[in-house]
């Protein structure tokens, strides 16, 4: 397969991504394109390569996948204009959208994206009604009693936790000197993996169901790296008036640290995601028998 | 900027050409070496920087991605040293294409800058090699990666999975014949380096392998310069934690910016 670096952007901003195609091009006529969106301000690579090995693996099943940067990230420009963070990577996503659609006659596309990138496309999937799925990694979540006790049973309950607070204390201790000495130097940034403020429950709440009603999928995915969230029974709790029928689905990865640093996290990580997007989306071609590596259903 | 594919169609390098400004055209190209895995992820940005700030000083730029890192094509466990090296003179062939220059200068940070002192063996020729806090001995890198990897797996309360094919350290694998080909290196023992001048560039305090290395290029005859930078800039991985951070220095890009438009001719 070979990938295509491509260039696209509204006004003067230049985006830089690259395109994976679909390894049987025949197979993929009205099937979904893939979006992947950055992870904090890791350029489109991923962390540990993931959105890479991903894209590849969904290509190898019949998916055209585009890895992007946003404007400010990796190799894209910055935008000039005076968008709010928000508004400019809403733009960003629209001109991907729109780039895939005129020059790869895509009509759908799945959005996916980790933390700050699963913010990012489940406000792209609200706005923007050419999107029929999504995956999230480490969205939004929101403190619910099950949590709370869950969290405390845990502390108390754990020997490990107890032995291990002396060198946590120390590691926090370190990681603030450090975060001291960063902003002195101004030499490094920290990554952005949490995404600010996230919007009140109630309102995520109304527009997953909005989404649902208008038949987009949903795979949201949680790891037990991400702090607000604790089992994978809290999406329910979370969001308790959502009829999830066959539209919405959770998993919950709790040996998984946030970004995935170990190989057999990712490449459960990677089945999970490939699984979904071949169930869901592969319906225009049922005869095939599209499958990839370790991706079985 | 202009980025695209290049080399071959089967095992295709993923670069980014950095136009020089026209007003300021100079007489040589530079190319820049990244460092690999978990580095090069925190070093992605800097690298941008640094390629724009020489590409306003007149000088065409290149830099890529080796074979099976960052949008190369290949799987991680592809990787190989002897292949990181072609992809070195692959990339200075590109270069000197699109620039129409054949004076090139490298640039290589962390294991980029052993891979870069190896190419200049006599197989590559350069004006200048700067070298940013560079992999010495590939033995005492592999060990501090192992070290921080530990540390990481302690931390995150896992175990050490399978090491029978291939050893994962701080996320990316590592084959058999990887580690064997990193171990390997200790540029002390290179006897040749065919750069007209070298600059050895050190963020944290010089270790004693740094002074050997340059009394080695001295011996050599070569006219070598060894600089501190910027503190805060050093990325190596020896602990796993600072690992969310990526370099962003003015400082260093500064510095290696002037060095290499130092005595350049317009």
């Amino acid at each position: 397969m070979m990938e295509k670096a491509v260039v696209f952007g509204s006004g003067a901003v230049r985006l830089v991504g690259i395109v994976t195609p679909a390894a049987e091009p025949q197979t993929t006529a009205g099937r979904p394109v893939i979006i992947m969106l950055n992870a904090g301000l890791l350029h489109r690579v991923g962390p540990y390569r993931l959105h890479v090995h991903l894209a590849r693996e969904l290509a190898a099943i019949g998916f055209t996948v585009l890895r992007f940067d946003l404007s400010g990230i990796g190799d894209s420009t910055i935008r000039t204009d005076r968008l709010s963070e928000m508004e400019r990577s809403n733009q960003d996503l629209r001109d991907a959208i729109n780039f895939m659609s005129n020059s790869f006659q895509a009509t759908e596309f799945v959005l996916f994206g980790l933390c700050s990138g699963a913010a990012n496309a489940h406000r792209g999937a609200l706005l923007d009604a050419r999107v029929s799925g999504a995956v999230f990694l480490d969205g939004y979540a929101y403190p619910t009693s099950g949590y709370r006790l869950r969290r405390f049973a845990s502390h108390i309950t754990s020997a490990e936790k107890w032995a291990a607070l002396p060198r946590k204390l120390t590691r926090s201790l370190k990681h603030s000197l450090a975060n001291k000495q960063r902003q002195q130097t101004a030499s490094t940034i920290r990554l952005k993996y949490d995404f600010g403020t996230p919007p009140p429950r109630h309102q995520v709440e109304q527009e997953i169901k909005s989404l649902t009603k208008r038949g987009v999928n949903l795979l949201y995915i949680y790891s037990g790296g991400w702090e607000g969230y604790n089992h994978v029974k809290q999406f329910k709790e979370m969001y308790q008036s959502i009829d999830f029928s066959d539209r919405v689905q959770v998993e919950y990865f709790a040996q998984a640290e946030h970004t995935y640093p170990l190989r057999e996290d990712r490449k459960k990580l990677q089945r999970c995601v490939c699984l979904w997007i071949e169930e869901k989306f592969a319906r225009l071609s049922p005869t095939q028998n599209l499958h990839v590596e370790g991706v079985k259903k | 900027m202009n980025s695209f594919y290049f080399g071959s169609a089967d095992s295709a390098l993923f670069g980014t050409f950095h136009t020089p400004g026209a007003e300021h055209f100079r007489d040589s190209a530079v190319l820049l070496c990244s460092p690999t895995g978990q580095e090069y992820m925190r070093t992605h940005r800097a690298f941008r920087q640094l390629a724009t700030a020489l590409a306003s000083q007149g000088f065409p730029v290149l830099r890529f991605d080796y074979f099976a890192t960052g949008d190369s094509a290949g799987n991680d466990q592809e990787s190989s040293v002897s292949r990181w090296q072609d992809d070195i003179l692959t990339a200075a062939t590109e270069l000197k294409a699109l620039s129409g220059l054949e004076q090139l200068s490298l640039i290589g940070l962390r294991l980029g800058g052993a891979l870069a002192t190896s190419v200049a063996d006599g197989r590559l020729t350069l004006k200048k090699l700067i070298l940013w806090d560079a992999v010495i001995s590939g033995e005492q890198y592999i060990d501090e990666l192992r070290s921080a990897h530990q540390q990481m797996l302690k931390e995150l309360g896992r175990s050490q999975t399978d090491k029978h094919e291939t050893e994962e350290l701080l996320g990316f694998p590592f084959s058999n014949t990887l580690l064997h080909e990193i171990e390997t290196i200790n540029l002390l023992q290179q006897r040749h380096f065919s750069a007209e001048k070298v600059f050895l560039l050190v963020s944290a305090t010089a270790a004693a392998l740094d002074t050997a290395l340059r009394h080695k290029i001295e011996s050599a005859g070569v006219n070598v310069t060894q600089l501190s930078i910027d503190a805060a800039a050093d990325i190596s991985s020896k602990r796993y934690d600072q690992q969310d951070s990526l370099l962003f220095s003015s400082k260093a890009v500064k510095t290696i910016a002037s060095l290499i438009a130092q005595d350049a001719q317009p």
